[in-house]
């Protein structure tokens, strides 16, 4: 039995909205291998920051996580108290967001804002505690860390604020990193260089990372699984990269195609027709069928199962046989 | 598909390693250049609001001279002719002379040295009034921000209710239950005057608090308190010094007003409030009896507002419609 540090099942969170109940996430259950990376693919609002936040409990009202649960390290993390939650927020569990430019503190200096989550959770302050956050500045790689230390967000770019919040996020050494859109803020050789980081010193700390993105590009290359959502459900699930190459479901397809690349220089891009269904409304068949070229009449009337294709693969789709998995009947 | 991506992957890093020798080359540089980095020293929100104030000449007059009132209050008496108390009926409601520059009331009292001695009322009103409602203020207005729902909605009420009264009537009831005195004129003006601070530092709280910072210092492990007075408060307390400032001349004012009444300050303690009431009776005798004390109300009030509304230039662009 493979070594899991999370393990989510059936994790359902659902936002109560005026016009009617908004389920953002729906039934998501999957395992984090210890010291793996996992990507976690979709487009924007297919529940895989509130999947992240749900993870950390931060889900604020009208939003509740409504069923599942989520093993962190052997705990359900949904039976814990506010208090317990704060203690392994920061410490065992840490984010880093999409937004290096407001996630600072304004008021503070950077090291300042470090030595808090020092002094917070390792009980460290003063010299002890300046040493290290320079130590931290300078693990990820930020130049003159002396001089930073000194200095207020507003004088950084935005890849050196994401330095900052990343060197933030692994004060604690954290068991689990989770990058909710980390590059997405940054210009192209910033992100290759804050991916790099972030995959060194999960090496060197042996840190789990959970990476949440739009763009294939940061996932391929290094992360160990792969999860695609679409409207709040896994479509796909892949243990290894091979969804590049062999993608099983429409949308996995569609998506790759989306990507612009030199072999189709000069052509229209590839675009998914249609929206992201609305889902306020009920829903019947699968959800993507409408935007899907392969779709049948079958697609429009029943939704698909989570199915197991092979060992390393599940998908949710019609077109593909497999064993449906286990858990996972009854639940839609 | 995936040699695109790793196309795209390999571009990416050509451009890091370039952008890697550019910082070299330019840390080298500056080195070169005998310019330490250290140099680059950095300025906070602070020292910029000091120097964009220092510009406004308007501000910078009433700074100036709140600091020599309150230099005249703290040394009133070194600077004072006379002692306020001492009375002189046979040189009583004199004009003003060489002998006593503002003349004499009623009971042959130096009126300019009864001024000074005022002023130390004043700004004592000024200031302590401030020190007790912003306090409360602060607790208030944050509670009712970050919590939101029914805390919210508790304290947005009470602040409502008690915001309807006219704030004199509200005042002079609070005097008329405590007794005059000027404690009871601290505790007057101070437990209604945080009113209006709650209600601002609450507006700002919730626009504060779903900044991105606030999330991260929540997911950070943050507990609300740390949250509130670690990353929310500090962010508003440009604002928190402008509504101080511009809330002090109005309780100077109300002083003056409740010591007219007869219900604040009481003889003989000079205060320009009562001095005004007390020269009521000789206006048309001795006008400068009372215009003395009213023209030190008027520069003193004068002084804040406009000291005020620099600070809140300076300080909060924002709030210019305050």
């Amino acid at each position: 039995m493979a070594d899991n540090l999370l393990e989510i099942k059936g994790l359902t969170t659902k936002f109560n909205l005026e016009d009617g109940v908004l389920t953002a996430v729906d039934h998501v259950s999957f395992e984090v291998e210890r010291k793996t990376t996992i990507g976690v693919v979709g487009e924007s609002g297919c529940g895989k920051s509130v999947t992240a936040f749900s993870v950390l409990r931060l889900i604020r009202p009208p939003g509740k996580i409504t069923e599942g649960e989520i093993w962190f390290d052997g705990e359900n993390l949904l039976k814990k108290t506010n208090r317990e939650m704060r203690q392994i927020r920061g410490k065992k569990i840490s984010i880093i967001f999409q937004e290096p430019m407001t996630s600072l503190n304004p008021v503070f200096t950077v090291g300042n804002q470090i030595e808090e989550v020092l002094k917070l959770h390792m009980g460290i302050s003063g010299e002890e505690a300046k040493k290290r956050t320079i130590e931290l500045l300078r693990q990820v790689k930020i130049p003159l860390p002396e001089q930073r230390y000194k200095e207020y967000p507003h004088q950084m770019s935005g890849g050196m604020r994401q330095r900052v919040m990343i060197a933030m996020a692994l004060a604690c050494s954290p068991q689990l990193l989770i990058c909710d859109e980390p590059t997405t803020a940054l210009d192209v050789t910033v992100q290759a260089q804050i991916l790099r980081l972030i995959n060194d010193l999960k090496e060197k700390n042996d840190t789990t990372v959970m990476i949440i993105t739009h763009d294939l590009a940061v996932i391929s290359e290094v992360a160990d699984k792969i999860i695609v959502m679409y409207a709040g459900r896994i479509v796909e699930e892949c243990n290894g990269q091979e969804i590049f190459t062999d993608p099983l479901h429409p949308y996995t397809e569609a998506l790759l195609k989306s990507i612009p690349s030199d072999a189709h220089r000069g052509e229209k891009l590839y675009t998914i027709e249609g929206m992201v269904p609305n889902l306020l409304k009920e829903q019947k068949g699968c959800l993507f069928a409408p935007r899907c070229e392969y779709a049948k009449p079958e697609c429009f009337e029943t939704e698909p199962e989570l199915v197991r294709v092979n060992e390393r693969r599940k998908v949710r789709c019609h077109l593909r046989g497999g064993d449906p998995v286990q858990g996972q009947e009854g639940m839609e | 598909m995936a040699s695109s991506i790793r196309e795209c992957v390999w571009r990416k890093e050509e451009g890091m390693k370039k952008k890697r020798v550019w910082f070299k080359r330019r840390y080298a540089a500056l080195h070169d250049l005998g310019i330490s980095t250290e140099d680059l020293q950095s300025r906070t929100l602070y020292q910029d609001a000091w120097k964009r104030l220092k510009k406004n000449k308007v501000a910078m007059v009433s700074l100036g001279a709140i600091i020599i009132i309150a230099i005249i209050a703290i040394f009133a008496p070194l600077i004072a002719p006379y002692s306020p108390y001492e009375t002189d009926p046979f040189n009583n409601l004199q004009p003003p002379s060489a002998e006593h520059w503002c003349g004499t009331d009623n009971l042959g009292r130096d009126i300019l040295s009864r001024i000074i001695y005022g002023a130390r009322v004043s700004l004592l009103v000024g200031i302590v009034c401030e020190l007790i409602a912003v306090p409360i203020g602060i607790i208030m207005g944050s509670i009712a921000g970050y919590y939101g729902g029914i805390a919210d909605m508790v304290i947005s009420r009470i602040i409502e209710v008690l915001g309807s009264f006219p704030f004199i009537i509200f005042a002079i009831c609070v005097m008329f239950i405590l007794g005059t005195g000027i404690m009871n004129v601290f505790i007057a003006l101070g437990v209604i005057g945080w009113l209006g601070h709650a209600r601002q530092i609450r507006a700002a709280v919730i626009q504060l608090k779903s900044q991105d910072f606030v999330e991260a210092a929540k997911a950070s492990g943050a507990s609300d308190f740390s949250i509130i007075f670690r990353h929310l408060l500090p962010n508003c307390l440009s604002t928190v010094i402008v509504i101080a400032t511009i809330d002090i001349p109005s309780d100077i004012m109300f002083e003056a007003t409740l010591s007219f009444m007869g219900l604040g300050i009481q003889p003989p303690q000079p205060s320009w409030g009562s001095m005004i009431n007390e020269a009521r009776a000789f206006l048309r005798q001795v006008p400068t009896y009372s215009i003395f004390p009213g023209i030190a109300i008027m520069i003193l009030v004068l002084a804040f507002n406009t000291l005020g509304d620099g600070l809140r230039d300076a300080l909060d662009p924002k709030l210019k419609n305050l």
